[in-house]
């Protein structure tokens, strides 16, 4: 819980859409928020609002990173996007349950099982 | 009883080596990992709500950071001499209703009072201190 932040964007391709997966490592918190911020602001940019984020290897969040999730979570919404939320770490999923952040993201256990259920429900919408 | 003094800048980038230093002390004294990390994590609010709100006008000012630890007590106390800050408890309804406005910022108070058993607060001339502390339950 100690490690920088590392981020890397892996592109996923479903239903022939490509879905940027961010996968991060290390720590999230008010020194290192700003590096996440700017990588969802450069999907964001590139007109990417589905994002599926892998916490596989997030070992420890604190109040700021949960903060930015939320700041961005309406944006992506509005635009017929997501932010979905893959293989999270236990230290960072009590942060989610203590703020009861868990009740406002989509949670999955694997990337694979994320795409199905979105595309699926964006289906059904359209 | 083992007590740790550290001073850092009030600079968010040395929140990573308080987390370490703290991490590896708890482990020393034998606390289990599901254990440490609610102490660890309250500990980081504490100081980034210092380093962003009270130090904010002088970064180069020390912050305070006093461990006391046992296998079975923790006590922290951390002063500064920047704005006063007074940590006072923030409700869930207050989370809720910040969660349903999208705030972003807001949250690390009731973090720390959720995590540790009491927190306290003082100012006086020669700074302000905060001072909080958890004892380990048997399970």
């Amino acid at each position: 819980m100690s490690k920088e932040l590392s981020i890397e964007t892996i592109h996923k391709i479903h239903d022939g859409k490509t879905v940027p997966v961010l996968c991060l490592a290390g720590s999230l918190d008010a020194h290192t928020v700003t590096k996440l911020e700017e990588a969802i602001v450069g999907r964001i940019t590139e007109g990417q609002y589905l994002l599926v984020f892998d916490l596989s290897r997030l070992e420890y969040v604190s109040s700021a990173g949960m903060g930015l999730l939320i700041g961005f979570v309406d944006e992506l919404r509005h635009k017929e996007g997501d932010m979905i939320i893959t293989h999270v770490h236990p230290n960072v999923w009590k942060v989610f349950q203590i703020l009861g952040f868990d009740k406002l993201f989509v949670f999955f256990d694997t990337t694979e099982a994320a795409f199905a259920c979105h595309f699926k429900t964006q289906k059904g919408l359209s | 009883m083992f007590k740790h003094h550290l001073r850092i800048p009030a600079k968010t980038e040395y929140l990573s080596l308080i987390r370490s230093t703290l991490k590896n002390l708890l482990e020393r004294e034998k606390w289990a990992l599901r254990d440490i990390h609610p102490v660890i994590l309250a500990v980081d609010e504490a100081l980034t709500n210092i380093m962003e709100h009270a130090a904010s006008q002088n970064k180069e000012e020390p912050v305070h950071i006093i461990f006391h630890l046992t296998p079975r007590y923790f006590f922290v106390s951390i002063r500064h001499k920047g704005k006063p800050f007074n940590p006072k408890p923030v409700s869930k309804q207050e989370v809720q209703a910040r969660l349903q406005k999208r705030q972003r910022g807001g949250y690390g108070l009731y973090l720390m009072h959720t995590l540790m058993d009491t927190i306290s607060y003082r100012t006086t001339p020669q700074g302000n201190e905060l001072v909080m502390k958890k004892v380990w339950r048997k399970r």
